[in-house]
């Protein structure tokens, strides 16, 4: 018990010596490196992880933007149309009242004319009833029945030419 | 008395015969034991879905680096796997007594190895961390005064490693043996409990945790 052997003693420590690198190499290696190995794999997946949500992020943000774009382009491509529109519409209108007021002021015209055509035409007729009448008197002896007789007979001539004007 | 005895087992008849202790037999027992187990648990480790198996060992062996690693200090992390190792036999050698055989630590022999190999490491990680002209200069601090006392550590602390280790276990030993030679049944069991396996368990992580602060002391 209280002997103490130098051989005992040099094999005790050999003996720890070996049994440190078997352990070392049967156990603590091993399951560290499992150990490290699992912790690697997490790291990497949480990395990735991170990764992928970052891309996400970013994907939206470009969707967002441009959704937004495209909203302000429709905004901007409807007001232009609305305006050509307008414009469209004043021009198409003044047009419009511009050929009405022509056709108006033509309608006056043909209007007019035609009156004046009427009345010339009456006037003339009346002139030439005028100056038949004169010349029958002038051709026929003029005595005090034929007078009375060419009267009649013009007013009635007269009458007759106003009544057909009139329709 | 002849429990007490660490006998020879057998001589090597070379150099004019060279005594194998029990001590150096059960210790080669013990190797045995904790390689064929460290080879046996170790098959099959998976990175994915560890079994249930895997998940203890991996936990008994992490939580094992992480005490002796917090104990011996940032600085002294390539000496961890040697006090896990020393942990791990001592704890086995003290509770070995429960199958039958004679503890190796009860042989003084083995204690001096062990102490002796806890104050050259001690001193070699000093000098690792220091360099030879800071180690030696480390003996006269904190002050000048102190140099014979830190001398004389470097024998004081290894023998009061070993003498501690070898008389709690001697200790427990003969009164486990006393014990039961009185009464037979029952009434080891609850010493057994204690002296056998608490006080065992309690030696060898007094032993590296003595020798890791040490180290710790050495390297800072």
């Amino acid at each position: 018990m209280l002997n103490i052997s130098p051989w005992n003693l040099l094999f005790t420590v050999v003996n720890l010596l070996v049994l440190l690198a078997l352990m070392k190499k049967f156990l603590y290696k091993p399951v560290l490196n499992i150990i490290a190995k699992r912790q690697e794999l997490i790291d990497s997946q949480f990395a990735q992880a991170q990764a992928s949500q970052e891309e996400a992020k970013q994907l939206k943000e470009q969707y967002e933007s441009c959704l937004a774009d495209a909203k302000t382009e429709q905004e901007s491509i409807l007001k232009e149309a609305k305006v050509q529109a307008g414009i469209e519409y004043d021009k198409i209108l003044a047009d419009a009242n511009e050929k009405a007021a022509q056709m108006i002021e033509d309608a006056k015209k043909v209007g007019l004319e035609e009156k004046e055509k009427a009345v010339k035409d009456a006037e003339s007729e009346i002139a030439k009833l005028a100056v038949a009448a004169a010349s029958k008197i002038v051709s026929q002896a003029s005595d005090e029945k034929n007078d009375y007789v060419i009267y009649e007979e013009f007013l009635k001539k007269a009458g007759e030419k106003s009544e057909t004007d009139r329709n | 008395m002849e429990e007490l005895n660490c006998e020879t087992v057998f001589t090597i008849p070379i150099f004019g015969g060279i005594d194998i202790g029990e001590s150096v037999v059960v210790t080669w027992i013990i190797m045995a034991v904790l390689v064929g187990l460290s080879i046996l648990v170790t098959r099959n480790l998976k990175v994915e879905n560890p079994g249930k198996g895997q998940v203890i060992l991996e936990t008994a062996v992490t939580s094992l680096h992480n005490m002796v690693s917090g104990m011996v200090g940032e600085n002294g992390q390539r000496y961890v796997p040697y006090l896990m190792t020393v942990l791990v036999y001592i704890g086995f050698a003290n509770i070995i007594g429960l199958f039958g055989f004679k503890p190796p630590t009860k042989d003084l022999t083995v204690t001096i190895a062990l102490a002796v190999m806890s104050i050259v490491l001690i001193e070699f990680a000093g000098i690792y961390a220091k360099g030879a002209k800071g180690w030696v200069k480390s003996f006269a601090e904190p002050v000048a005064i102190m140099t014979p006392f830190n001398i004389l550590e470097i024998v004081i602390k290894p023998l009061s490693l070993c003498m501690r280790l070898f008389g709690n276990v001697l200790g427990a030993f003969v009164i486990m043996e006393l014990i039961k030679q009185v009464i037979p049944v029952v009434l080891p069991v609850p010493f057994s409990l204690y002296f056998d396996i608490f006080d065992g368990l309690i030696q060898a992580y007094v032993f590296v945790f003595l020798t890791s602060l040490f180290v710790k002391e050495a390297v800072e």
